[in-house]
């Protein structure tokens, strides 16, 4: 006679042990699904948009502080009215991750100098950094300004000319010692952009710069006449520094530098150095 | 089929506070995409595999965790899940934490307590990780039996 087994006989009755290590397994699918799925759409695809990467620049260096490299410098122009502009390359169409994307770059002394160079801190968003926008590139007083010559001699919007600055060997106030160098506020491609979109810059004129571009073939391309340019967001935590406006730079030594209130990062004005920096894609929906 | 476990809908202490965690893992990965700028794209893929991988694990942490018990899912296949799933997230964390560049973490944004957002993230990573394996070692230290008797799938009683 056939004898009745039941499942429990053929089947030994499933432990806790055994669930556990069926959870184990399915878990473990899962998490190499979702990795390997992550992974894929990072390599295969461009979601951060366009431009960007490891990018050398030259900036003012850091001399102290937290800050972790220099702010960028901006090459300058001048025109035969005595206006000061910033240089804004040529357009060029190059070709990053497979993707042809448009660049403003072109060959600066002895480094290649383009928009990428200032794509951190959100600036990469701003309109004023869209490579193809036929923006003004003259340097122009911002709205508020902490300079009381600034204040005092030229109005929001004008266009900087090297006559503001013909006492730059002099000037001096209460920060700092007098002679130094001469600074303003400045922004630059931003006409018609919001407060939030506006390209910060600082100006300085200063005998140092003009002094140290004679035996430095970079500062020679990319200064005029004693001007130095510095996209004004520090690179640590991309809060607006100053350079003599805060008494309190003076516990750090940072009278006579350009001074971060936030961090306490240090940067000297006078000098320029050469590094290298991860710079954020610009958004693809840029397009003007 | 896993289902039918008879302990019933049952969310023991660990396992609320594994979800909990999950959800903190998902909110702090979604938190920096509110920054302006593209930088958070580049703060996550650098490497490749990062706290986007994280946060999709989390979320599947926190369906497993709170709907296991709602569909009367053996705790042990549960907490065998949920080890899996919090120990891939912490490990994750700690490869993509050890190789971004901090200056690409300073360049993002004015906020500065993003200097904290790794380290919250392995933080919470981890005790999805210690809640997940509370709650397997009581689901497994359990008799397979247990819950045919009624008893909760560790020694919490909360339901």
């Amino acid at each position: 006679m056939w004898e009745s087994v039941s499942t429990e006989d053929k089947y030994p009755e499933p432990t806790s042990r055994r669930r556990f290590v069926k959870g184990v397994v399915g878990g473990a699918a899962l998490s190499a699904f979702a990795a390997a799925g992550a992974a894929g759409i990072n390599l295969t695809t461009s979601p951060t948009g366009e431009g960007g990467g490891l990018i050398e620049y030259y900036g003012v260096n850091v001399v102290g502080g937290p800050a972790p490299r220099p702010m960028p410098q901006i090459p300058i122009e001048i025109d035969d009215e005595g206006n000061v502009l910033g240089v804004w390359p040529p357009v060029r169409e190059v070709t990053r991750q497979g993707e042809t994307v448009a660049v403003a770059q072109m060959r600066l002394g002895d480094i290649t100098y383009s928009s990428e160079w200032f794509q951190y801190c959100g600036v990469e968003t701003f309109p004023g950094l869209e490579p193809t926008a036929d923006r003004d590139n003259h340097f122009r007083y911002a709205e508020s300004s902490q300079y009381d010559w600034q204040n005092q001699e030229v109005s929001p919007g004008d266009p900087v000319n090297v006559d503001d600055f013909a006492d730059y060997r002099t000037w001096g106030n209460e920060i700092g010692q007098p002679g130094v160098g001469k600074p303003a506020s400045v922004t630059w491609r931003s006409e018609g952009a919001d407060a939030a979109s506006t390209i910060p810059v600082l100006l300085i004129r200063s005998d140092r710069i003009g002094q140290a571009a004679r035996d430095d073939a970079w500062l020679r391309a990319s200064t005029r006449e004693g001007f130095v340019a510095i996209l004004n967001k520090c690179t640590h935590f991309c809060c607006v520094p100053g350079y003599k406006i805060d008494p309190a730079s003076a516990r750090f030594d940072a009278e006579n530098e350009i001074y971060c209130p936030c961090h306490q990062s240090v940067y000297n004005p006078f000098t320029i150095i050469r590094q290298s920096f991860v710079a954020f894609p610009r958004p693809e929906e840029d397009g003007e | 089929m896993s289902r039918g476990d008879p302990a019933g809908r049952r969310w023991p202490g660990s396992l609320i506070g594994g979800v909990v965690a999950a959800l903190a893992v998902i909110a702090l990965v979604a938190a920096p995409f509110s920054l302006p700028g593209t930088g958070v794209w580049v703060y996550y893929a650098r490497p490749a595999v990062g706290p986007v991988a994280v946060g999709v694990l989390a979320a599947f942490f926190a369906l497993v965790g709170a709907l296991g018990p709602l569909f009367r899912i053996w705790p042990a296949i549960v907490g065998g899940a949920l080890l899996a799933l919090s120990l891939a997230m912490v490990g994750i964390t700690v490869f993509w934490l050890t190789r971004v560049s901090e200056a690409i973490v300073f360049s993002l944004s004015t906020v500065d307590a993003l200097r904290y957002h790794r380290w919250a993230l392995l933080g919470f990573a981890l005790a999805a990780l210690v809640c997940a394996a509370w709650y397997a070692g009581a689901s497994v230290a359990r008799r397979s039996t247990a819950g045919r008797t009624g008893q909760a799938a560790d020694g919490d009683s909360r339901s």
